[in-house]
């Protein structure tokens, strides 16, 4: 009886004193929250409006973050190394791309969130604010752009942060 | 490290074939003649964390105990310790360093030969560990690789923490040569309490090992040797 259990205690100190890793971050753990902006008709301010062709480019990147499509709503990420990012929004994207649409500079404050041992850590942003950064008038087509929600958190991704008409 | 094991495993049963080996003709007792057993002091050091750390240049630690025999059966046990260990996960590297103290008792389940005075035994003890652990780096986990990964070689250290377990131990221990013991033991660990940093969590705790997330059980074992310094006979 006794060296049986000795058996299985060796079994259980064998199984979780090895060296391989048996924590994994898993999908589902809420990581590094995105920024997350709904897109509103400007003449019936109720409802939603897809932006036509959208494309998205962030910092000095330029690679839209998602294919070219038609969306209502965007969620984006910010970066955890500073306390701000630019994006830029271009509609009607086409395959020649401009790089003339609507750019914004986020600014932030940021607070690092331990998840656990797999995870490591995620970043948390407060105090959102928007400043437009669009260089000329005739790249403008959004009419409008509100911050519902100025942190960025895990609690904070079933609703947009951000609307913006247009 | 499944060498280390293998030769740790290979010695334990060495060690419990004698002790079987001398339990199977155990069954016949019409010898009447008394014949009285040592007491004493017996103190010893682990010989599995001294051998880790010349091998692992991530780890460090030694582990002093002594036991006391009590009763006929029943041994007060006190292990003292200090251990550094860093971990390298996925995402993180952090470096656990501090000192324990176990102390409770063992009750020999083992019935001897005359004259012999091993142990197959189980035991009880309540260990506490003062520790700091550095976070040493880690990167901000984000779901969507836009940016270049956020790592963060911070190096912050958190001082002043601590934990509080209880332990069931169980394991042999050989007389390999007249008061010199070998002694193997399991432990199976459960925190009752501790001091984690805030924003952070005790990854790896001296004495008790690394920690699981969601739970409050370790595991651990020893592998030292010892010396009894008989002070009387009953």
């Amino acid at each position: 009886m006794l060296k049986k259990s000795v058996f299985i205690l060796i079994g259980i100190i064998l199984l979780t004193t090895n060296c391989t890793r048996d924590d994994i971050c898993t999908e589902e753990t809420p990581k590094t929250p995105l920024l997350i902006i709904k897109f509103y008709d400007k003449d019936n301010v109720q409802f939603t409006k897809a932006v036509e062709n959208l494309a998205v480019f962030a910092d000095t990147i330029s690679v839209s973050l998602f294919p070219v499509s038609t969306t209502d709503s965007i969620a984006i990420p910010l970066k955890t190394n500073e306390n701000w990012t630019d994006y830029l929004f271009l509609k009607n994207a086409n395959d020649t791309l401009t790089f003339l649409g609507e750019s914004f500079r986020f600014d932030y404050e940021r607070s690092d969130e331990y998840i656990n041992r797999a995870c490591a850590f995620r970043t948390n942003f407060f105090n959102l604010t928007e400043e437009r950064t669009t260089p000329s008038p005739d790249f403008e087509w959004i009419d409008n752009i509100v911050i519902r929600t100025d942190s960025i958190t895990p609690q904070t991704q079933n609703e947009p942060h951000i609307r913006i008409y247009h | 490290m499944s060498r280390i094991f293998a030769s740790i495993i290979s010695l334990f049963l060495l060690a419990a074939g004698t002790v079987a080996a001398q339990e199977a003709s155990d069954s016949v007792q019409t010898d009447t003649i008394s014949y009285a057993e040592k007491y004493g002091l017996r103190v010893g050091a682990d010989l599995s964390k001294p051998f880790r750390t010349l091998i692992d240049d991530d780890y460090s630690g030694f582990e002093i105990m002594a036991d006391y025999r009590l009763t006929k059966k029943i041994y007060l046990a006190i292990e003292l310790g200090n251990e550094q260990c860093t971990t390298f996960d996925d995402n993180l590297t952090s470096k656990g360093s501090g000192n324990y103290v176990k102390i409770g008792a063992d009750y020999n389940m083992h019935k001897n030969w005359v004259g012999l005075n091993n142990m197959i035994f189980m035991g009880l003890r309540y260990g506490f560990s003062t520790f700091s652990q550095d976070l040493i780096d880690y990167t901000i986990n984000t779901q969507e690789p836009v940016f270049p990964v956020d790592f963060r070689p911070e190096n912050i250290t958190y001082n002043g923490l601590n934990a509080q377990w209880v332990e069931l131990i169980v394991g042999v221990k050989t007389e390999i040569a007249t008061n010199l013991f070998l002694s193997l033991n399991l432990q199976l660990k459960r925190r009752v309490s501790e001091k984690a940093p805030d924003n952070f969590e005790n990854l790896y705790i001296p004495g008790f090992n690394r920690t699981y997330e969601n739970s409050s059980i370790g595991a651990g074992f020893g592998y030292g040797i010892s010396y009894l310094i008989p002070l009387f006979k009953k």
